[in-house]
């Protein structure tokens, strides 16, 4: 037994030793060859790709129309996000990073009028009104020990929010990491019935999965959860409405076909600005007509990780979506990380 | 105008007709509408996502690439496309996707209509696959390296082939490699009565059709409105005619073929002395372009080889890959067109003072020698005088 081991350390060993060779010894290196080195090659075009990628969504930024070169931009990003030979890679990391590190920074950008909406990664958002800045499903993505979304960055934007509300429980939506990070601050955190029970006073748990209206005196918001359900599954339907500014929506992962009965009427009692559905939701043109808001800003798109590529939702999926509802005339603003909209009324 | 029909038969037809199109339009209407966002859904099949994900940015990157053509700046729009195109043509199974064949076969169609009209002055390069070209002038247009490409199938079509021998005067080869010379397209010239200049010992029972050129010196020849010169050079130990092509008022365009030997650097080194080079068409994925550019020190240089297909990915050059490459040659001041297959770059008014060289063959003591303004070299550009 003992053999085996010390055999199979060993030849672990050579491995790590060769593969490290490997990735260092391209002698063309600084000519951009890469003869024998697949993995660097895929890396530098990575790297390439990224780099082009964001410098024309700064230039085309998020609108009801998407021009050509935006367009491109995202469908390039979709490719590129659904090769897995670039999942945890440098160049991805450093292009999330890169574009996190923008919503860090534009937070500290007073907002006048109406709302600013920053999408995150995966189905995260911030929006930001005059008064008050709040997050829905943030999370760093990727796993606790490597994150997405490095923590100066995230434990910087937690820094500049005031309050957090999750959807539901799974780990795409729900971090305790980033959750703790708000409660150590003094900031609230509104979770579906049964998270995160008596972690900390400031992270609160629905007592029951019924609509509750939670009112935010200090920050002039009252936060409605409707609820929702993803399968069996808990599911808070977060519509926020800033008072006087304008009322947002986002359904977490809504998927469950009996909601439908009360989700169609849902238009009825609140007047939402903004709709944040996941991209993925069945019966999409109903969800959005029972909600019947003024604009889309679909989430959920290009989630990396665990998911195989068919379900890592593309931009170009949520557009030809969109395409495809030709009677609802409710533009989508679609949006990828880093990136945010300023929204008035 | 006569009709053929009476009017009450005509009012009939009309009527017929516009139920018919009525008809028509609301089925494609319903068509239309059984579009629904779960159309949109691949769970469950990756395979189906891909081909899908193809189909939709081919076209995005075709139209990027129309809208922002060839030019020596590039800019962020026609460079998006390019690196975007890059990820699609390293995906391992590209050959999967039926967007891929559409997306040459629609590009190479108009490059082959571009091909029907006049050049007023200058040169007019069209970039076909792999390192083929069409350089046409107002007088003749003569294809270089044509190859269909692929492996199982053909990424030039032969419906694109005989558009192109149908387009242009005469076809040279420079190397007898697969990647460079294909017999299927050296008969299609021959048979259109076109003739096939190509390295000694390839397709000799194409008869007279094909023309064997290139030997241990320099070779000139008078081609209707060119002189070619066939400079000997060697892919490793094979012959690789290194083609100048100087067509008279025009403009001087080189092609190094799949140039790579060692020991013709001699002549290579210092061939800018010997003939004044517009545009040279070269090998982007060298690790001695810089040598070739220096050697040649063109106005212009327009890259070639990328994205050859049948090669692996880590070969598969790439388009970033070039222009990284040459912007680390930023230096030498020659300015670089990066092409994608089936387009065009016009030289008209981009190459200010260009002159068509002058050089001339003269035997001195029974040894063949280039006089060129004045001085003269040697067949391997080794000047003597």
């Amino acid at each position: 037994m003992k053999t085996k081991i010390l055999t199979f350390l060993l030849l672990l060993s050579a491995t790590t030793f060769l593969t490290a060779q490997t990735a260092s010894e391209n002698p063309y290196a600084n000519n951009y060859i890469y003869w024998g080195y697949p993995t660097e090659y895929k890396a530098g075009q990575a790297t390439a790709a990224f780099t082009v990628i964001d410098t024309m969504l700064q230039t085309y930024r998020p609108g009801k129309e998407i021009p050509l070169p935006r367009e491109l931009a995202l469908v390039s990003l979709d490719q590129l996000l659904h090769d897995t030979d670039n999942d945890g890679t440098d160049p991805f990391y450093a292009f999330i990073n890169k574009r996190m590190l923008r919503v860090l920074e534009d937070l500290d950008r007073p907002v006048k009028k109406g709302l600013r909406i920053y999408k995150l990664y995966n189905d995260g958002f911030i929006i930001k009104s005059s008064k008050a800045t709040v997050a829905i499903d943030m999370i760093p993505g990727g796993s606790d020990s490597k994150p997405f979304i490095n923590d100066s960055i995230i434990f910087g934007i937690v820094g500049k929010c005031d309050a957090l509300f999750i959807s539901h429980f799974h780990p795409d939506h729900a971090n305790l990491r980033v959750a703790k990070a708000f409660a150590a601050n003094g900031k609230r955190v509104i979770a579906p019935k049964d998270l995160w029970v008596g972690v900390d006073s400031m992270i609160q748990p629905l007592a029951e999965h019924v609509e509750t209206d939670i009112e935010f005196e200090d920050l002039d918001l009252t936060l409605h959860v409707l609820p929702g359900h993803q399968d069996n599954v808990y599911n808070n339907i977060n519509v926020v409405e800033f008072h006087g500014v304008g009322t947002v929506a986002q359904t977490g992962d809504q998927w469950y076909c009996c909601d439908l009965d009360w989700i169609a009427n849902v238009y009825k009692r609140y007047d939402i600005d903004v709709l944040m559905p996941n991209c993925w939701i069945h019966d999409m043109e109903e969800h959005i007509r029972g909600f019947a808001p003024k604009m889309l800003i679909t989430g959920h798109e290009n989630e990396l990780g665990e998911h195989s590529i068919d379900h890592r939702e593309a931009y170009w999926i949520t557009m030809k979506k969109m395409e495809a509802m030709p009677n609802l005339n409710i533009p989508n603003v679609l949006m990828t990380w880093g990136e945010w909209y300023e929204y008035e009324r | 105008m006569k009709h053929i029909f009476s009017l009450p038969s005509r009012l009939v037809l009309t009527g017929m007709t516009f139920v018919i199109a009525s008809l028509m339009s609301v089925s494609a209407q319903r068509k239309q509408a059984t579009v629904s966002p779960d159309d949109y859904v691949y769970w469950g099949s990756a395979v189906a996502y891909l081909n899908a994900q193809a189909k939709v940015a081919y076209p995005l990157i075709d139209k990027m690439l129309e809208a922002n053509p060839p030019m020596a700046e590039v800019n962020n729009q026609r460079r998006l496309a390019l690196v975007t195109l890059d990820q699609f043509l390293h995906d391992a199974e590209y050959n999967r996707r039926t967007a891929f064949y559409s997306f040459v076969t629609d590009r190479m169609a108009r490059a082959t209509t571009k091909m029907e009209e006049r050049v007023p002055q200058g040169i007019r390069v069209f970039k076909l696959y792999n390192s083929g070209f069409v350089i046409k002038t107002r007088s003749m247009t003569v294809a270089v390296d044509v190859v269909p490409g692929g492996t199982s199938k053909a990424i030039l079509n032969d419906s694109i082939i005989m558009e192109l021998v149908d387009r242009c005067d005469l076809l040279l080869v420079t190397n007898s490699d697969s990647r460079h010379a294909n017999r299927s397209v050296a008969k299609s010239f021959v048979d259109a009565g076109k003739m096939v200049y190509a390295p000694a010992g390839l397709w000799t029972n194409l008869g007279e059709g094909v023309e064997a050129i290139g030997a241990d010196t320099v070779q000139t020849m008078t081609i209707d409105g060119m002189t070619l010169y066939v400079l000997p050079g060697h892919n490793g130990n094979a012959e690789n005619n290194v083609y100048v092509m100087d067509f008279k008022g025009s403009g001087v365009v080189a092609h190094t073929g799949a140039q790579d030997n060692e020991g013709d650097w001699a002549w290579i080194d210092k061939i800018h002395e010997q003939y004044k080079v517009d545009i040279l068409l070269t090998k982007g994925q060298s690790i001695q372009l810089e040598s070739m550019l220096r050697g040649f020190a063109p106005k212009m240089v327009i890259t070639s080889h990328e994205n050859e297909m049948e090669s692996g990915v880590d070969r598969r050059e790439s388009y970033w890959a070039t222009q990284k490459r040459m912007q680390s040659l930023a230096e030498l001041g020659i300015p670089n067109v990066v092409m994608t297959w089936g387009e065009v770059y016009d030289t008209t008014g981009s190459l200010s003072g260009s002159g068509s060289s002058s050089a001339s063959k003269k035997l001195i003591n029974g040894v063949l020698y280039i006089e060129r303004d004045g001085s003269v070299y040697t067949p391997a550009g080794i000047k003597v005088k």
